[in-house]
């Protein structure tokens, strides 16, 4: 027998191994069905077509009511969060400003609760009420072991599993995505609104395009020239910390 | 050790007995429960409601958030520093103590979380609560929002949170 070194065995096995994976797919192809449309691999794996119930207390369906044929955005949140939740929704409630024409119409916001149990319809219809949560903007309860698998799916879980068990480390991020595009993307949601709304229009409908860029470059010279300082007051008289 | 436990339950069973003797007199001094100044009262409203003057609706900044100012719909300083100031923590985000004792006196590092700190004046306290730097000009995290506050509403909240903790 031919003595071979550990590292040269390895290396022989990897070879083998890629041999293998370059080789196989052809074959196991012919015996297999057609290979899915990328749309419906996408569906399949990431949008389950649970059953949810919104803020103003409709049963819908993820998949068929949500997020089929949609441009849309998704975050996850609870309404006992402390920190970065309440944040959050106070940062898209202004993006949803800035895209006031087109949400509810042809841009769906969801935001699904981490605690369902607590987290009732009624609950999260104070919420957005409170938060001054306009039209086109759901908020989404369901069953737990639902909302558990939706986050798996969605992408919204942790690979660290230990942090993953505490909710209190979950995702700030928001999903944004065009559902028979096939353009999905996440932004964090604390980013400056005008950013966080540039975002969301990347996945928009192509006939779109053209207005969108109109509508950042409005945005960024209003910003250059101050003109939209919302509640700005007279300057501090306090000191900086010298005394 | 079971000695020591005995020892410490009779240490605060005289503590206890000692405070409850003392209540009735301390009832007449001001400084209970919701004896508040007028200032110290709206200061209270601004801290556990978000709301200011006449309930005039609030704005703050965030750092990541860039030059506009959001409406403090649904938030307010008692929601991460409780009501009774002492803070806590989520996830990854600590909510600072913000009771008087622990403001005015210097904080050594405590990593990861927070980084040594001079003790806060209460110029200091009003850059942390508009600006977002701690007392040694260290940006806060990026969760504290940046209030932005009319000179009397900074006045009554600061005269609020002195109050923290010392009640």
């Amino acid at each position: 027998m031919i003595k071979m070194s550990r590292r040269r065995w390895l290396g022989m096995a990897g070879a083998a191994v890629a041999v293998g994976v370059v080789g196989l797919p052809p074959l196991q192809r012919e015996g297999r069905a057609a290979p899915l449309p990328p749309r419906e691999l996408i569906r399949r794996r990431n949008f389950p077509n649970l059953v949810l119930t919104t803020h103003e207390g409709e049963q819908v369906r993820f998949y068929d009511d949500l997020i089929k044929g949609r441009f849309v955005t998704i975050n996850m949140m609870y309404s006992s969060c402390k920190a970065t939740c309440p944040l959050t929704t106070a940062n898209l409630v202004r993006v949803q400003k800035l895209l006031a024409d087109r949400v509810g119409r042809d841009l769906f916001m969801y935001s699904i609760t981490l605690d369902p149990k607590q987290d009732t319809p009624e609950v999260l219809n104070e919420y957005a009420k409170t938060f001054g949560v306009g039209p086109g903007w759901k908020f989404l309860t369901g069953n737990p072991g639902d909302i558990e698998q939706l986050r798996r799916r969605l992408g919204f879980a942790w690979a660290n599993q230990e942090m993953d068990k505490n909710k209190d480390f979950h995702t700030g991020n928001l999903r944004y995505g065009n559902e028979p595009l096939m353009l999905w993307g996440a932004v964090p949601g604390l980013a400056e609104p005008e950013w966080v709304s540039e975002c969301i229009l990347f996945a928009d409908w192509p006939q779109n395009r053209e207005k969108d860029r109109q509508r950042i470059a409005q945005a960024k010279s209003r910003k250059a020239s101050g003109a939209e300082r919302v509640g700005t007051v007279a300057p501090m008289t306090h000191d900086h910390g010298q005394h | 050790m079971f000695h020591a436990r005995r020892l410490r339950t009779a240490i605060s069973a005289l503590l206890f007995a000692g405070i409850s003797t003392s209540a009735p007199v301390r009832a007449d001094t001001p400084g209970r429960i919701d004896d508040l100044t007028p200032d110290e009262a709206r200061g209270k409203i601004i801290y556990t409601t978000g709301r200011g003057a006449a309930g005039r609706l609030l704005y703050f900044r965030l750092l990541t958030a860039g030059d506009r100012a959001l409406p403090a719909n649904g938030i307010f300083c008692a929601n991460c520093h409780g009501a009774d100031g002492k803070g806590g923590r989520e996830g990854n985000i600590v909510m600072a103590d913000i009771t008087y004792g622990t403001l005015s006196r210097p904080l050594p590092a405590s990593p990861p979380w927070n980084k040594a700190r001079a003790p806060y004046t209460d110029a200091l306290l009003a850059r942390a609560i508009t600006q977002g730097l701690d007392s040694s000009g260290q940006q806060l995290d990026a969760s504290m929002p940046r209030w932005v506050l009319s000179e009397s509403e900074l006045q009554d909240l600061l005269k609020y949170v002195k109050r923290l903790g010392s009640r």
